[in-house]
């Protein structure tokens, strides 16, 4: 009871302090109310964040491992690609290195071979002066035949003479007239016919020599000396072998190359240009024909052609049926792979048809 | 009187015989106004063997330079008695009736034709198959000369069956003897391939061939003319011709001293060398292009036409033979061939081996056109005194050399002095050449090669004035204006109107 009366006492201090604390209440109220709200706010804010955040990091953790293996699968393909094409380049270029060596080969043994064909020239050149030498010799040998032949007949006639001016024979201490053929002529010709065939030996040799060192300079004969030999022919191997006839054959079976293959690929243009130039050069009257008079001749058009509108293009645009939906003709005959193979594969059976 | 009577026969006979032989021909003439014809056809049935085998000597020895005699004794009836009496009689008539039969033959084919229609054909072989060299050579000789006129003679010769017998001729010792067989040949085989053929099939070849060595001129001479008839014809023969190893040893006696032989060798080899590019090719390979260029360097006139057209035909065939020719000098001696020669058909001849050689490639072209040989042929082209058919050959020629020669030097003379319708094609080639070449620019300007080009009068349009456009426009604008005809003239009119500054 005391603080009751205490209390009482103190009432209106006390309703003062209740009414100052509640009005301190009621002005920190909305204060403090904004300040939760914010508090609130903020804590709402932070957790939404933080949501979005988590949503977003788990956006982006998806999008980044679908990326990557997109991109894996991406990488995986270009790589493939990647190395395909290297495969393919590899093929190409050995295939370049192949068709180009066979290529080489095939123009320099069957159309057109530049050393070759200067080193026939020079050949051809010795072999002239060979031959001209040996003509020289030759006529020169003749020449000397024939005066001898001749001096032989004067001689006779001589002799003749003699026989019958007998009585004009000299004496034993005289030397006579027709003495015996003087010893130094007839050795000079045996040696201009020994030195004559030795002159005609050295220049082949020369020849010989020439060739040999253009051999010898080109690489490839010593590719070919470093390469095995193939084993020798020879009898009949006991075993599953093939017989030693048809094994030579076809060692060296000579090329049979396809008309494809041998004619050249301009071969059309060539010789429509040769033809071309060889007619100009035959004409024998390069003028054009020029019609001497002119004649004008209205045109007059086929009525088969002509319709109640005009000319139709029939003969002149087309000449058939316009039903495309058929194939025209086919301008080349495919070969038939199988005959062309006849006669040409090591199969038993076609050694057997071509041996029997 | 028998006697006296035999002996004037015989005196009379042996005395037309000397007046009509070879050496006198003045005598045949007053001889056939005598009525000699008449006097001695009876003594052709005499009965001593002298009086006719000389009889029949005089008959020959009178026909044989004297066509109208040849056919007096063709209408005289004279030919079927000596058939008939050939095959009795002793060998000097025989000789004697076939000497008759040669010197009828000899003059035309249609003496020769009535003389295979009276029967003779049978009897000259028959003749054929005696053993008397001399005989054989009569009767060798008037089948030769029955064969030589045509085709049907000659088949008739054959269907006689003397090939095989004159090849065994050919085999006897006697050179005359094989001489005459071999002319023999040659006459039957000249007129076709058929005949060839026969005679080849007959084994002539290997006969032929070993007598190619031999050192006697006249057969030599033979020889060669039966192995060129046989291989004119086709390649086969041709082929079986040099199948039987007659190069080089031929080529040897391209350098004998007798013309006829050499240009029967010539002859050989031109007909071996014209079939194909492989037969060409062999003779190339022997050096016989070589042996034919000193040919035509050492020999003048008809004998090196062969030779010049064996080069010709070598050149045709291929670009590499072209090429071994020229490498061979054959380029050189062909223009001198050009230069000297007077013959028109020898030019022509030289022309179109020319014309052969180059027309394969630019330096085939270049190789002959170094030569200075474009201006001669444009020459023969041009002058009126060539005939048709030299004027045909060097412009085919200079067509052919035009066509790919671009070495301008050689074509500077043809621009001063060609016709419009080779112009044309000279500028083509300058066209082709001038916008690659600065130096050939050059020298084009400073020989006076476009002053001559801008001076051409074309019409505007056609192809030659296209080619002188691109021409232009490879020199600059100045040049081509000072060039230009007429330049002076404006040159001079500027100055005159020119007033100078220091009249003011």
């Amino acid at each position: 009871m005391a603080t009751y009366i205490q209390l009482l006492s103190r009432c209106d201090e006390i309703i003062a302090a209740i009414y100052t604390r509640s009005n301190e209440a009621q002005i920190q109220r909305e204060k403090e109310y904004r300040a939760a709200v914010k508090v609130q706010s903020w804590f709402r804010g932070l957790r939404v964040r933080a949501y979005l955040r988590y949503l977003n990091d788990s956006a982006v953790h998806i999008q980044k491992i679908w990326r990557g293996y997109v991109g894996r699968k991406m990488y995986r393909q270009h790589l493939a690609h990647l190395v395909a094409n290297m495969k393919q380049e590899y093929y190409n270029s050995m295939a370049f290195k192949i068709q180009k060596i066979w290529r080489g080969y095939y123009t320099r043994k069957y159309i057109f071979n530049f050393y070759q064909r200067r080193k026939y020239l020079d050949n051809l050149q010795i072999k002239n002066e060979v031959i001209r030498n040996y003509l020289e010799e030759y006529h020169q040998q003749k020449q000397v035949e024939e005066t001898m032949a001749r001096e032989s007949e004067l001689r006779a006639s001589l002799q003749k003479e003699a026989e019958q001016n007998h009585h004009l024979v000299s004496t034993a201490v005289k030397p006579g007239i027709y003495g015996l053929p003087s010893q130094p002529r007839l050795k000079a010709i045996e040696e201009r016919l020994l030195s004559a065939k030795r002159r005609l030996a050295k220049t082949q040799m020369e020849g010989k020599q020439r060739r040999a060192q253009t051999q010898e300079q080109t690489p490839y004969r010593d590719i070919c000396k470093q390469r095995q030999p193939l084993p020798p022919v020879g009898q009949k191997i006991q075993g599953p072998f093939k017989p030693p006839a048809q094994v030579y054959q076809q060692r060296y079976k000579t090329l049979q190359p396809t008309l494809r293959l041998a004619t050249s690929f301009t071969s059309e243009e060539e010789t429509r240009a040769a033809d071309r130039q060889r007619d100009w050069t035959q004409r024998v009257n390069d003028n054009i024909f020029l019609p001497f008079s002119h004649t004008d001749y209205k045109y007059e058009p086929l009525l088969h052609s002509k319709s109640k509108y005009g000319s139709l293009p029939y003969g002149t645009k087309y000449f058939r049926e316009l039903d495309e939906s058929k194939q025209l003709f086919q301008t080349v005959v495919p070969p038939i792979p199988i005959f062309e193979k006849l006669g040409k594969t090591y199969s038993d059976s076609c050694a057997a048809a071509e041996s029997s | 009187m028998f006697e006296q009577y035999q002996k004037a026969r015989i005196q009379f006979v042996q005395t037309v015989a000397e007046l009509a032989a070879t050496s006198k021909r003045t005598n045949i003439e007053p001889l056939r106004d005598a009525g000699v014809m008449a006097l001695l056809r009876p003594l052709l049935l005499d009965v001593v063997p002298t009086v006719q085998h000389t009889a029949a000597l005089a008959l020959g020895r009178l026909a044989v330079h004297n066509d109208a005699l040849a056919e007096a004794i063709v209408k005289a009836d004279i030919l079927p008695q000596l058939v008939h009496s050939l095959v009795k009689q002793n060998i000097y008539y025989k000789e004697a009736a076939a000497f008759v039969f040669r010197a009828v033959a000899r003059h035309s084919p249609e003496l020769a034709q009535n003389v295979v229609d009276s029967g003779a054909l049978d009897s000259l072989v028959a003749c054929l198959e005696e053993f008397n060299p001399a005989v054989k050579q009569e009767a060798a000789w008037a089948l030769g000369c029955i064969a030589r006129h045509n085709e049907e003679l000659s088949m008739a010769v054959v269907d006689a069956g003397a090939v095989p017998l004159l090849l065994l001729c050919l085999q006897e010792p006697e050179i005359a003897l094989k001489s005459i067989a071999a002319s023999a040949i040659s006459d039957i085989s000249k007129h076709s391939p058929e005949l060839a053929q026969t005679v080849v099939d007959a084994g002539a070849i290997g006969h032929l061939c070993p007598l190619v060595m031999s050192p006697n001129v006249m057969l030599k001479k033979q020889v060669f003319s039966a192995l060129s008839q046989i291989s004119k014809h086709t390649v086969d023969l041709a082929e079986r011709v040099v199948e039987a190893e007659i190069f080089p040893a031929v080529l040897t006696c391209l350098k004998d001293s007798d013309k006829c032989v050499q240009k029967n060798v010539a002859t050989l080899v031109r007909e071996i060398a014209k079939h194909s590019p492989e037969l060409a090719q062999l003779i190339v390979n022997a050096g016989g292009v070589a042996a034919m260029v000193d040919f035509v360097r050492e020999t003048t006139g008809n004998v090196r036409l062969p030779g010049i057209m064996m080069l010709g035909y070598v050149a045709a065939h291929s670009e590499m033979l072209a090429m071994a020719v020229i490498v061979s000098r054959g380029v050189v001696e062909l223009s001198r061939a050009l230069d000297e020669e007077q013959e028109e058909h020898i030019r022509a001849a030289t022309a179109w081996s020319l014309g052969q050689l180059g027309r394969h490639s630019p330096e085939h072209a270049k190789a002959v056109a170094e030569v200075n040989v474009l201006p001669k042929l444009l020459h023969c082209y041009l002058s009126t005194s060539s005939s048709e058919d030299m004027q045909l050959k060097a412009k085919k020629a200079l067509k052919n050399l035009l066509q790919k020669c671009v070495h301008l030097p050689a074509l500077e003379p043809l621009l001063h002095d060609a016709p419009p319708n080779i112009l044309k094609h000279v500028v083509a080639q300058f066209s082709k050449v001038l916008p690659h070449d600065a130096k050939a620019r050059r020298v084009f300007v400073t020989t006076g090669g476009l002053k001559k080009v801008q001076e051409i009068k074309t019409e505007p349009g056609s192809a030659l004035q296209e080619f002188i456009n691109t021409i232009n426009n490879c020199f600059p604008e100045e040049i081509v204006r000072f060039y230009s005809p007429g330049y002076s003239e404006t040159l001079l009119e500027r100055v005159e109107q020119y007033n100078p500054m220091t009249a003011q």
